[in-house]
């Protein structure tokens, strides 16, 4: 659908990370974990800039009718959102996309997020918990006070491991050095098979990929893409990827995915 | 949604025999084969839908990334991306033809016998109402030159496409040309039955955080308003270079916008990628035309077409 909605909250969580609360009883009714909203950056009646940006639904709560985009400013079209403000409307197209599939029964979710990557991976476990399902959580920021959503996520009851490249909060380096042991540690305690998910930088959901390739363990990644149309129209959001029959073709991120089987992707 | 429109305005139009309930379409590329759009606004009100450009086979396109944000506009570099003519028969026109438009099947070819072909399937099995012939592509016979930049290459494919179908065809002019009014004029000649101005301008991009350029394939297409004036200026001097009708596009993003390029001589119009801002341009560029014929006492469209060489 394409609305209007109305800014309830608008606030900064980092320096450069805001959080956006919308009243759309539509979108938070229909929302799936992993799904996008398409949002018009420009002021009403410009066209500069001309495009909408993707951002990743963090939170939709069905009883209030409001979602939660949590998004970071990288360029113009974002910090153009981030002036925005409470009691303003905006305009946007949603929710869009092929989102997470639910864990198989008894399989145990570990939730791999690389920074802001844990926006749409916060939906997802409230999610997860909500159908009694609780997530394993590996957070990896660069430095303590990049860290966020994990207060959230410790409130609703999942286990969060922080990891920090510089060691400021939790344990220190990269989050995907910390995959193998989550992993082993989820078989030690309740002998489920792990389920990956997982968002973050190129970098991350390589290592993730490979890990996963290795294992064997089934992982989903959420992926971004510069976008245009985000119907599926325009074919400019293409990511390559392998098909079960080994043919290579370009699949769009936006309605194809954002989220894709791991084991699809031929490299990020 | 209803049109509140004054019952005296007639919005229809009429491109080489093809009857439009008005004057706006979507253009090749912007708009899949339709179905992409249909949950977003009411696909059944446009004047026509162009689609996406169809090889003789599938084709998979440029890598990534494609898509390039610039003032005002974007680049692109899709690399024509699509099925192939047979699937888009098979599996994508049924769904189109549903929406009860005309439907123009863009084409493109790496030969003049590739245009041929595809140009004698669609008759074949009634694939289109018209055939916009996208003469952007590179010529494979001549070097790789566009056809449409050489008014010998142009005319070859024009005459083939003519002898291949009674379908009316329409050549899509690209403005990466020196003088837009020769390639017009050959078109003309060759019996083209309309013209649709102006593809995308080519241009780049340099991505300074990766120090490379920001497209896979190095240049994309520029679209959006940002080449506005340029389309508008091209569908001038080719109104007064030619008798055919014209379909202008080039950053049309409100009825303002659309009635630029009526006035400067285009009997209809395509609005591209100001659906990717706007799912809903379209309609608001019909309701927009309709409301301003009311306003300034238009009864057709056609009373407006190239008005303004007239009032110089």
């Amino acid at each position: 659908m394409h609305l209007e909605a109305q800014i309830l909250e608008m606030h900064a969580i980092t320096n450069d990370v805001y959080s956006m609360t919308l009243q759309c009883p539509g979108v938070a009714d229909s929302a799936q974990p992993g799904q996008f909203v398409h949002v018009a950056v420009a002021q009403p009646g410009s066209t500069d800039p001309l495009l909408r940006r993707p951002l990743s639904i963090c939170d939709a709560d069905r009883s209030k009718g409001t979602v939660e985009l949590v998004f970071r400013i990288v360029g113009r079209g974002t910090r153009l959102l981030a002036g925005r403000q409470a009691s303003e409307r905006i305009d946007l197209m949603g929710p869009i996309g092929t989102g997470f599939r639910r864990p198989r029964p008894g399989r145990v979710p570990l939730v791999v997020a690389g920074g802001i990557g844990i926006a749409p991976l916060h939906f997802l476990c409230r999610a997860l918990l909500s159908v009694g399902v609780s997530p394993y959580v590996i957070a990896g920021f660069s430095t303590r006070s990049d860290m966020i959503l994990v207060d959230r996520l410790v409130r609703y009851g999942a286990k969060v491991q922080v990891i920090t490249e510089d060691g400021s909060f939790g344990l220190a380096g990269k989050v995907t050095e910390y995959i193998e042991r989550a992993a082993q540690e989820i078989n030690s305690h309740s002998h489920g098979e792990v389920e990956l998910y997982a968002c973050g930088p190129l970098g991350m959901i390589n290592s993730v990929r490979e890990w996963c390739l290795e294992t064997g363990v089934f992982g989903q990644v959420s992926l971004e893409s510069r976008m245009a149309c985000g119907t599926g129209a325009c074919l400019g959001c293409v990511l390559r990827v392998i098909t079960a029959s080994g043919e290579e073709r370009y699949e769009r991120v936006c309605v194809d995915g954002p989220v894709f089987d791991v084991r699809r992707i031929v490299t990020c | 949604m209803s049109c509140t429109v004054d019952a005296r305005v007639d919005l229809s139009v009429d491109i080489a025999g093809v009857k439009l309930k008005n004057p706006v379409m979507v253009a090749s590329g912007t708009f899949g084969f339709g179905t992409e759009y249909a949950a977003y606004m009411d696909v059944s009100r446009l004047g026509a839908i162009v689609t996406k450009g169809l090889t003789l086979q599938p084709r998979t396109g440029n890598p990534p990334p494609r898509i390039w944000e610039t003032p005002a506009g974007m680049l692109n570099s899709i690399g024509l991306q699509n099925p192939g003519i047979d699937a888009y028969l098979e599996h994508h026109l049924p769904a189109l033809r549903a929406f009860k438009v005309p439907v123009i099947a863009n084409v493109c070819g790496d030969t003049v016998k590739e245009y041929a072909e595809i140009a004698r399937r669609l008759e074949c099995h009634e694939g289109a109402d018209a055939i916009e012939v996208n003469i952007s592509c590179p010529n494979v016979e001549r070097g790789g030159i566009a056809f449409g930049s050489d008014p010998r290459s142009a005319v070859a494919v024009v005459e083939a496409v003519k002898r291949a179908t009674s379908l009316p065809v329409i050549v899509k002019l690209t403005p990466n040309v020196t003088d837009i009014a020769e390639i017009a004029r050959a078109c003309e000649g060759a019996g083209a039955d309309a013209l649709s101005l102006v593809n995308t301008l080519l241009g780049m991009a340099i991505d300074i955080y990766r120090m490379r350029p920001a497209l896979g394939n190095v240049f994309g297409g520029l679209s959006g308003p940002a080449i506005r004036p340029v389309a508008v200026r091209m569908v001038w001097q080719v109104r007064e270079a030619v008798d055919l009708p014209l379909i202008g596009m080039g950053g049309i993003a409100s009825f303002e916008d659309a009635l630029e390029f009526i006035l400067a001589g285009a009997s209809a119009v395509a609005v591209g990628s100001g659906t990717f801002a706007d799912p809903a341009c379209a309609i608001r560029v019909i309701d927009g035309i309709g409301q301003y014929m009311a306003n300034n006492g238009f009864e057709r469209v056609s009373h407006m077409v190239g008005l303004a060489h007239k009032c110089r």
